[in-house]
């Protein structure tokens, strides 16, 4: 897989330097271009729809208070690293009083958007790939916090290590292990889920 | 964020280095070097090609997750107020803290102006009897800076009875640091021993306590200058003349004292704030 190449967008900077300038629309403008990333990233994070939202809006209203902060390179890893921080508190607060862990978020109604039903009736190719995804989707929800973060923003969101590295404030060498241990893991899960006909139907058949 | 995995990551098995290895490859994030050694290796290795490939296959799935589209616009309807620089740096509690301690300020110094202007004349009556009650929350209190505010209030109450004292035990008060714990002791003494009648009533009320004022500098002359300042009024009587004779100097140690306040007040929330950084900014 190729990442995606680093985002340099004139269009951005411009509309940041409006919006530095107090300029709501050129702010809502960038709010729209990168609201489906943002929200995405807490909902791996967070795996619950209502707390994904509340972290996205809530990043979004820091970033404009914050606007001046922002000093060029990825706008969208910088959106990132805020919408990462207020994540990774919810999940500290979470793990204080412990309440929705993540299992139990899988079987959230509202978390059925992570993995959205297909209505076609599925070729039977695509029926494996489905209990895959699903098997997938399981493994990610059952990593630690900090590796799924990892993951998430380098696999699903193609984050370079650096930029990850500055989104999550780890230092680069721990970024690159904590990558491989997650994917290490995802793997064996898949692989497991392969030996064991079966064990991704049961997955599936929990929706 | 938790860091708890940074010791496993420390003692890494072979079998996670040459995993690392090929999901940094995977990545591009190799020097040419570190690449060129990972080639070899693949060349010479098939079930590292096999490894590679499946972990491709992993990341190629999760990259199929892909972004999930927003429930709704996140957009601002209004701009949101910007961070202060202050905030930003997270001075919020100090600053709270601050206004406290500014607050405290503004209503030792109308005590301080007003008590001997004639306001004081109505808190006469109750001088001693207030002295008496304050005195036994100075002995619980006496090494807090709390305390010592109380007792500001209190060492300001009952100077209005005698205002036309001379001042011996005035310079004790605004500059007890003068180093000789033992001068700030004797000056105490004598004021006690000058304490108009009034004042001796509050005296009789601690009964068994010969003299606080010296009791408490002795016990703790490393702390002398906190003493002098907080444990003075404590001996009610040297406090009342002090504070009746020169407002000049009873308001420059209540600012003094204040300051101290804020300044203590303040530690806690920063302490607080150190503590509750688990992770990053």
């Amino acid at each position: 897989m190729t990442k995606v190449p680093r985002e340099v967008d004139p269009a951005v900077d411009d509309l940041v330097r409006r919006a530095q300038a107090s300029d709501l629309a050129a702010f809502n403008t960038l709010v729209i271009r990168h609201q489906d990333a943002v929200y995405s990233l807490a909902l791996r994070m967070l795996g619950t729809r209502e707390a994904a939202e509340d972290a996205a809006q809530e990043a979004f209203i820091r970033a404009y208070r914050r606007l001046e902060t922002y000093r060029g390179g990825s706008f969208r890893s910088w959106l990132f690293s805020i919408v990462a921080n207020l994540a990774r508190d919810e999940l500290r607060r979470r793990a204080r009083r412990p309440q929705v862990s993540l299992d139990a978020a899988r079987d959230d109604p509202d978390r059925a958007d992570l993995d959205p039903p297909d209505t076609e009736p599925l070729p039977e190719a695509r029926v494996e790939q489905g209990e895959l995804r699903a098997t997938l989707e399981a493994a990610l929800g059952q990593l630690p916090d900090d590796w799924r973060e990892i993951v998430v923003l380098s696999d699903v969101h193609g984050l370079a290590y650096d930029e990850i590295a500055h989104v999550t404030g780890l230092p680069l060498g721990t970024v690159k292990s904590r990558l491989s241990r997650a994917r290490g893991r995802l793997r064996d899960a898949l692989r497991a889920s392969r030996e064991l006909p079966g064990a991704a139907g049961r997955q599936e058949d929990r929706r | 964020m938790t860091r708890q995995y940074d010791e496993d990551e420390r003692g890494r098995t072979p079998q996670q280095l040459r995993d690392e290895r090929l999901s940094a490859f995977l990545d591009d994030e190799l020097t040419a070097d570190q690449r060129a050694a990972v080639e070899a290796e693949l060349a010479a290795d098939a079930s590292m090609r096999a490894e590679l490939e499946e972990l491709r296959g992993v990341q190629q799935m999760l990259a199929s997750l892909g972004e999930v589209r927003a429930p709704r616009p996140f957009t601002l309807a209004a701009a949101p107020a910007r961070a202060s620089m202050a905030r930003r740096l997270g001075f919020a509690r100090l600053e709270w803290a601050m206004r406290v301690g500014t607050g405290i300020a503004g209503i030792a110094f109308l005590v301080a102006v007003a008590l001997p202007a004639g306001g004081a004349s109505m808190l006469a009556g109750g001088g001693a009897s207030e002295d008496a009650a304050g005195e036994t929350m100075s002995t619980m209190a006496a090494p807090e800076a709390a305390g010592g505010g109380a007792e500001l209030f209190r060492g300001a109450d009952p100077d209005a009875p005698t205002s036309d004292d001379p001042a011996p035990g005035g310079p004790t008060v605004v500059a007890p640091s003068a180093g000789d714990d033992s001068g700030g002791g004797s000056d105490g003494s004598a004021g006690a021993a000058q304490a108009p009648p009034n004042t001796g009533a509050a005296e009789g009320a601690d009964t068994g306590d010969a003299s606080p004022g010296d009791a408490g500098l002795d016990r703790d002359p490393g702390l002398a200058r906190d003493n002098g300042s907080l444990a003075l009024p404590e001996s009610g009587p040297p406090a009342a003349q002090v504070a009746s004779d020169g407002p000049g100097g009873v308001e420059l140690s209540l600012l003094v004292l204040t300051l101290l306040l804020a300044v203590l007040s303040s530690l806690p929330v920063l302490q607080r704030r150190r503590l509750g950084q688990g992770g990053h900014t």
